[in-house]
């Protein structure tokens, strides 16, 4: 935030910048230009006329005219680009779209994977679910007999639900894979260990 | 398990980034089993759950602890978190 040309009549010594009445560090120029102090030149009202007003304003002795500082600021010199430079930017650009379709089709080929991984190992019942409505449903039965029904939800993370036999939600976790394995592995994953490790799922997931 | 050239391949599916990748041996191999259990155990090391999945479809998986090369399918899940 500092402008050379002298618009604004401050200065840097020594890491401080100064405006004609007070010595301010870095970390408070800003605040002081925001808010009031009730002092003589209204710093609070300098950025709000640099970005969109056509009034004027003063501060100390210097008459900043519109928006012209925030203009000058962002506006960029005329980019004079030569015939090389050029070609090379359409190679890097075309190189990044290159690895950009490759990251994808990679994608959909994981994800075509981990949807078959994940049907091989539901139930037709559950497979048809997961077709339609991009969940499924297994229960659980815990040592003590207790039997508890869990929705799956397409998904990553707060996907998994306790719901009762009307399928409303009783309570919500999050847990997954530490890796950014595709939805259909993560809801492989959260399946197996409800069905196989219940207590270490509880005790793991976090839970609303 | 899958069958191939009259051997029976046991398979371990390993989920990754990418999906999974498979692992094939032949319980009788004593060096494919050797080969398949050293993959089991580095990676169990990496902190990933091994579950022994067989039987009809959907059925409940097993919790394995150790490599068991008579399992006809295993799939081994990366370590989870709470999100």
């Amino acid at each position: 935030m500092w402008h050379t040309g002298g618009l604004i009549g401050l200065s840097a010594f020594g890491g401080k910048y100064v405006d004609n009445s007070t010595c301010l560090t870095v970390g408070n120029i800003w605040t002081n230009w925001n808010i009031g102090y009730g002092t003589a030149y209204s710093k609070n009202s300098v950025w709000p006329i640099w970005c969109g007003s056509t009034a004027t304003a003063t501060t100390a002795n210097i008459i900043i005219t519109n928006n012209v500082v925030w203009d000058t600021w962002v506006t960029l010199a005329p980019c004079v680009v030569t015939a090389e430079q050029a070609e090379r930017n359409r190679k890097v650009d075309e190189e990044a779209r290159k690895q950009q379709a490759e990251r994808d089709r990679l994608r959909r080929e994981a994800d075509a994977t981990a949807e078959r991984l994940l049907l091989e190992h539901l139930t037709p019942e559950q497979q048809e679910t997961y077709k339609q409505r991009g969940c499924f449903y297994l229960k659980t039965h815990s040592a003590d007999g207790i039997e508890k029904r869990y929705r799956i939800d397409r998904g990553r993370s707060r996907n998994v639900r306790l719901v009762d036999e009307r399928d409303q939600v009783l309570r919500n976790y999050c847990i997954h894979p530490r890796e950014m394995v595709p939805d259909a592995d993560t809801m492989l994953v959260q399946k197996l260990m409800l069905e196989a490790a219940e207590p270490e799922f509880l005790r793991i997931a976090n839970a609303s | 398990m899958e069958t191939t050239k009259e051997t029976i391949k046991h398979v371990m599916s390993v989920i990754g980034i990418n999906g999974d990748s498979k692992f094939m041996w032949d319980p009788e191999n004593e060096t494919e089993v050797a080969a398949a259990r050293a993959q089991f155990d580095a990676l169990k090391k990496k902190g990933y759950l091994a579950y022994k999945v067989e039987g009809e479809k959907g059925k409940k998986g097993e919790l394995l602890r150790e490599f068991d090369p008579t399992s006809g399918r295993i799939i081994m899940a990366p370590a989870v978190a709470g999100g």
